[in-house]
């Protein structure tokens, strides 16, 4: 089992972070029966901005390179540094 | 753990009635995608294995990076296949109802709120930008950006030896004091150039940074209609090509579904 909180920097959990990141938190939420209250989820959400920190010390340029990029031809392209 | 017989109902998020999800890729599990219609609404649908997906499963294996991580990218997947079909409300992952009766109440509880959010994001898409600050580059910078440092570097060219060595030192202070300051107003200066080219902007604290050496200075997301991509991208270009020889880096991410702008955090 790889656990979040004891994985290392690698550039595939680093997308994973960020995928996460939009995944486990972001919606609507909907009351009623939905099964949502799960308390670990706030413990995942704290592990992802360490791991989100910890990646500050890369370069953040190979991370641009790495984080999403989806086979759509309208994705923005961003210019390299001149 | 074995699978049970019993499924329960996980939600992916909602869209109109009228969207057809007969050529969705395979979902949560490898399971089939389908509709719950309840109106002028559904909701994106699988039949999961209620035993994997019971609450206190979610609770044990959520920190599980090869369980967790295979279920987010599927759950991001049909989003992402989805919204390049038209507007969807994403929901979080592990939205899970008994049955579908269940489904139509809470899309009927709801309906008013849901029909104004997919109204909002119909031709529009998320991008992300994150910007980082480089202190030890951006320090070399910092008269460009600052006024209190260029004024200091002014009086240091100008001054006699023995006053230079004084003023150089205070320089080395003012100029890492300087470093939030400035980045600050990068960050402002960022979302006050993107702001024209969106239809809604979002931001989330950026990941804290524990080094001095940088860190993350801006979290954004924006709202970018179709039409409005390409001027968009221009000005990320802009705002990147004047502060990347600065020190600061801009990360860019996308398209993704509108997680942030599905209406709870707005």
């Amino acid at each position: 089992m790889t656990n979040l909180f004891d994985s290392g920097d690698s550039n595939e959990q680093l997308v994973l972070a960020d995928l996460l990141n939009h995944v486990l938190d972001r919606g609507v939420v909907i009351t009623g029966e939905v099964t949502l209250s799960v308390a670990n989820i706030d413990l995942v959400k704290v592990g992802l901005s360490l791991m989100l920190a910890a990646a500050e010390t890369t370069d953040v340029v190979q991370r641009q390179a790495l984080l999403k990029q989806r086979d759509h031809a309208d994705v923005p392209v961003l210019p390299r540094r001149p | 753990m074995a699978e049970s017989d019993e499924t329960v109902i996980y939600v992916y998020g909602v869209v109109p009635a009228s969207f057809d999800a007969a050529s969705s890729p395979a979902g949560i599990d490898g399971s089939v995608v389908g509709v719950e219609r309840a109106g002028e609404l559904a909701a994106l649908v699988s039949r999961v294995d209620a035993a994997t997906f019971a609450p206190e499963e979610i609770e044990q294996r959520v920190t599980d990076l090869e369980w967790l991580g295979p279920r987010a990218r599927a759950h991001d997947e049909i989003l992402t296949w989805v919204s390049d079909r038209g507007p969807v409300v994403p929901f979080p992952m592990f939205a899970l109802f008994s049955d579908a009766t269940h489904v139509g109440d809470a899309l009927r509880a709801r309906g008013d709120e849901l029909r104004l959010t997919l109204a909002r994001l119909i031709g529009a898409k998320e991008f992300g930008v994150r910007v980082f600050r480089i202190t030890r580059e951006l320090e070399e910078h910092m008269g460009e950006l600052s006024p209190r440092v260029a004024a200091l570097e002014a009086s240091a060219r100008a001054a006699t030896p023995g006053q230079r060595y004084l003023l150089e030192r205070k320089l080395e202070k003012e100029r890492a004091a300087e470093a939030q300051q400035v980045s600050a107003e990068v960050a402002r200066t960022t979302l006050d150039a993107l702001a024209p080219h969106v239809r809604a902007t979002a931001t989330d604290p950026p990941p804290r940074s524990e080094s001095r050496a940088g860190g993350a200075i801006l979290n954004a997301f924006f709202l970018v209609s179709d039409d409005a991509l390409d001027s968009f991208r221009n000005a990320v270009g802009e705002v990147t090509s004047r502060f990347s020889p600065k020190g600061f880096r801009f990360e860019f991410t996308g398209p993704w579904p509108a997680y942030h702008f599905s209406g709870d955090r707005e």
